[in-house]
């Protein structure tokens, strides 16, 4: 099994060379397929929602209704929106298995780049809400010499994130492969199942659960 | 030829550290099937404080199973 994606084309800038894999050109076609999707749902939204608009409404308001539980009114402007797009997009992403395309988060450079996002929003909120003198002595909590493990702290939040999405991934679709390479072409009724446990079912279980870390260590490492 | 054997050996016992993930989610799941059965109305509360313990215990294991992708798929010969 080849565990790194397959460079797509290269483009060269200031005489290096940058490869284009086959992950970036999966996510540029599900931000293409998004882009369209909510472009031609909300083209005429209207004051008496139709089926389709209520049911967008119903996604809205569940998100809507994640983030305020979760962290409270006063993040709601911000958080709303980026936890909101952020989780349909890895939706897309994990679950892409089911229409045939190599799920682009068993990249691991792509799930890193979902938990640097993460690992940049928390310590940006927790400078915005304490100012840099607060946020610089929150490492020195609750005595000096604690400034080791509180570090560590910082950098393992953002491993973790990379290795639980990026391990779950890569698991199901091993499996799946090895079930495929052995049953060669009688490979039909019992893929099925195991595409919707390890392509679906993980796929949105590690979707929530990204959203809900996110949205738990935002809140925790602000009010330190 | 010999080190293919040795890697498989290595992911196999590497493999063995899944069982403290499983043990914590398990104790995870049950306490809060008893939770829920003590306090229904506080169910999707429970729901996704559990999902978020499973996460934290699930990463555990995966730091193991690791291990052994990386010695079957990363380090194997030819």
């Amino acid at each position: 099994m080849e565990m790194n994606p397959k460079t797509v084309f290269d483009i060269e800038i200031f005489g290096r060379t940058i490869d284009v894999t086959s992950s970036i050109v999966t996510q540029w076609f599900f931000m293409a397929v998004i882009i369209t999707i909510v472009i031609l749902l909300t083209k005429n939204l209207a004051k008496i929602p139709t089926k389709t608009q209520s049911t967008l409404e119903m996604i809205v308001a569940a998100i809507a209704g994640l983030v305020d539980s979760n962290m409270g009114k006063e993040y709601k402007r911000f958080f709303v929106l980026y936890i909101g797009s952020m989780g349909i997009f890895m939706f897309f992403l994990n679950t892409s298995g089911l229409v045939g395309i190599v799920p682009s988060t068993m990249d691991i450079n792509v799930t890193a780049a979902f938990a640097l996002m993460t690992f940049f929003l928390i310590n940006g909120n927790a400078i915005k809400q304490n100012g840099l003198g607060g946020y610089v002595h929150g490492y020195f909590k609750p005595f000096a010499p604690m400034v080791v493990m509180n570090l560590i702290e910082k950098v393992t939040i953002p491993l973790s994130l990379t290795l639980r999405l990026f391990i779950n991934m890569v698991v199901g679709t091993i499996i799946l492969e090895l079930v495929y390479e052995g049953m060669g072409h009688l490979a039909f009724i019992v893929p099925v199942p195991l595409h919707f446990f390890f392509d679906l079912f993980v796929g949105v279980i590690q979707t929530f659960v990204f959203m809900m870390l996110t949205m738990v260590y935002v809140k925790t490492a602000a009010a330190e | 030829m010999e080190l293919n054997g040795m890697l498989a050996i290595g992911a196999g016992l590497a493999a063995i550290g899944v069982i403290g993930g499983g043990i914590g989610i398990g104790q995870i799941g049950g306490k809060a099937v008893e939770a829920i059965a003590r306090q229904p109305e506080a169910k999707s509360d429970i729901t996704s404080t559990m999902i978020l313990g499973i996460a934290f215990a699930e990463v555990t294991s995966l730091y193991a199973l690791i291990v052994s992708i990386l010695l079957l798929f990363v380090k194997w010969q030819g």
